[in-house]
């Protein structure tokens, strides 16, 4: 898979307080990266930079192998904190300025208004519309010519329910086309549900990055139960297969380094002469991985 | 270019505030114009003899002077727009560089110099027609040069509001800050200079391109005389410092052009 985006040691601050420090992030065609953070964290300046609207004040990133130019952000769909138009223009204008700055033909302009449900509005001035249709004119806007990567920065903001699943699907449909999708949220179960790769940024510094799935599997806890409990415990304590072991009762509570899986364990422990009567694995959703690693 | 201009004038056009401050403009200026054209101090002073052919570029583009402050009024709303619905942030996220933004907006002011431009060249040509008599008509095309004079100066309100709007980016801040300026503020400062160094001042040089014609000086100093138009071109005959017309271009010139810089370098150096 080729470089889509590469991130080198990116920086931002605003007077004292440092926005983004130290940046490193690569990501790689038909991923869909979640951004995590609280609040605050550095996940809307570090998007904002990386699509030209903030200077960064040290570091740079390529995309496709090249510094960014407006011709590069032309292949790129993004939407950054709120939906940005023309209040006293109706969709269909607001959105063939936004064709016009592609280079995109106005024919895509019903394509993407009727993937968003909004075919029947397009008339309709933009400051008629809810939130939630807003939010959708700009989902409709950043799809205009079919973008290599989508960038969103909070997209079910303000959306009910209904709009939520929306956006979620559009987003899974453009995925399954093999698209890049860059997505900061703050909503957990959007970015587990959607996501394949996660960056956990904190007080704007990368604390975490890797595949959804690495990244809650390394903290599973499992807990273990055989007849001669103290002696696997001692095992297992000298074998050099768990990071953490605790002895409860009749039970073993540990979570396995990286690399060791649970069929592992359970032949390691038939090879000593141990029958496990219970191995249950307790996986971790990524709100309690997210809420560790940020604490 | 093409492009740019396409976009701009789509959001021009879709913009009802434009066409109500084009409107209130053009409907001014034209009141004005008829009502001064019509006036008499007896009958050896009727200001409808400085519409005709000879003098009418002059008395029409001072008078059309006076109104290049709503232009610049427009001007600072349609940039104030872009930076209120955040809209030049979402261009360049879409896929314009910040010299195209700047770009956009430079030949939104071109057009509206046109426009302002063909308000004048369109009103001196029904003024010289209805109060040219006899001969005259040859006179047609004498002084028309105050047509680009005006253009410039168009360009150099506009260009001083666009400076003033990137730089503050709140709409109603920017006009008041406009308007003080060129009408109170830069003649307080003046005040503490000597003439040789206010004439200098942008406000001043600007607003004084299209020169004062005849027939204001002569309802406000009857003992001057003689035509102003062709003879001699003057900045602000009160200030007692005058510069020849080039130098004046020139200082005009170079101040829609430093207007100019300021306003791409602050674009390019701000964060959107």
């Amino acid at each position: 898979m080729r470089e889509v985006l590469e991130i080198q040691n990116l920086s931002k601050k605003y007077g004292k307080i440092t926005a983004v420090s130290n940046l490193n992030l690569v990501i790689k065609e038909g991923d869909v990266c979640g951004i995590l953070g609280p609040n605050g964290s550095g996940k809307t300046t570090s998007l904002a930079m990386i699509l030209g609207i903030v200077k960064p004040d040290y570091g740079n990133y390529k995309w496709f192998g090249e510094f960014s130019s407006s011709d590069i952000r032309k292949k790129i769909g993004a939407l950054i904190e709120t939906p940005n138009f023309y209040p006293y223009m109706s969709l269909k204008r607001n959105l063939e300025i936004v064709a016009s700055i592609k280079g995109v033909d106005y024919s895509d302009i019903d394509r993407v208004l009727s993937l968003v449900n909004l075919s029947e509005r397009k008339k309709s001035d933009f400051s008629t519309l809810s939130l939630g249709m807003k939010q959708r004119v700009a989902l409709a806007s950043l799809l205009l010519g079919d973008p290599e990567i989508l960038v969103l920065d909070e997209p079910t903001n303000g959306l009910d329910p209904e709009g939520i699943a929306e956006v979620r699907s559009i987003i899974k449909q453009e995925s399954q086309k093999g698209k890049t999708i860059i997505l900061a949220s703050h909503i957990l179960d959007e970015v587990e549900k959607v996501c394949s790769h996660v960056a956990v940024m904190k007080k704007g510094v990368l604390i975490a990055n890797g595949r959804v799935n690495e990244l809650l599997s390394s903290d599973d806890q499992i807990i273990i139960s055989t007849e001669r409990i103290s002696d696997l415990y001692d095992l297992l304590s000298r074998s050099g297969m768990t990071s953490k072991i605790d002895q409860q009762d009749y039970e073993l509570i540990l979570n396995l380094e990286k690399g060791y899986t649970t069929t592992m364990l359970n032949e390691f422990a038939f090879k000593n002469g141990h029958v496990l009567s219970k191995i249950q694995v307790n996986k971790k959703s990524l709100e309690s991985q997210f809420l560790e690693l940020v604490k | 270019m093409i492009r740019l201009l396409k976009i701009e004038l789509k959001k021009a056009f879709s913009f009802n505030g434009f066409w109500v401050i084009l409107g209130i403009h053009a409907g001014l200026f034209i009141l004005v114009s008829v009502l001064l054209s019509n006036i008499s101090f007896g009958e050896n002073m009727v200001l409808g003899q400085y519409f005709a052919f000879g003098e009418v570029w002059n008395s029409i583009t001072w008078l059309a002077s006076w109104f290049n402050i709503l232009l610049g009024i427009l001007v600072i709303i349609m940039i104030g727009n872009e930076f209120h619905f955040r809209t030049f942030r979402q261009h360049v996220i879409d896929g314009l560089s910040k010299s195209n933004v700047f770009a956009g907006k430079a030949l939104l002011i071109a057009v509206l110099a046109v426009y302002g431009l063909m308000l004048v060249l369109l009103s001196s040509l029904i003024y010289g027609s209805i109060f040219t008599v006899g001969e005259s008509f040859e006179l047609i095309l004498q002084n028309s040069y105050f047509l680009a004079i005006f253009f410039l100066q168009a360009l150099g309100y506009m260009s001083f509001a666009m400076m003033i709007i990137i730089l503050i980016r709140n709409t109603g801040l920017s006009i008041l800050a406009f308007i003080l300026y060129m009408l109170i503020v830069e003649s307080i400062i003046g005040s503490f200079f000597h003439d040789k160094i206010s004439t200098f001042f942008p406000g001043k040089i600007i607003s004084s391109l299209t020169p004062m014609p005849d027939f204001i000086q002569f309802s406000a100093q009857p003992q001057m005389t003689g035509s102003m138009a062709g003879a001699q071109y003057r900045t602000a005959p009160s200030t007692g410092f005058e510069l020849g017309m080039t130098e004046h271009l020139l200082m005009a010139g170079f101040y829609i052009v430093i207007f100019w810089l300021l306003s791409i370098w602050i674009v390019r150096k701000r964060d959107l």
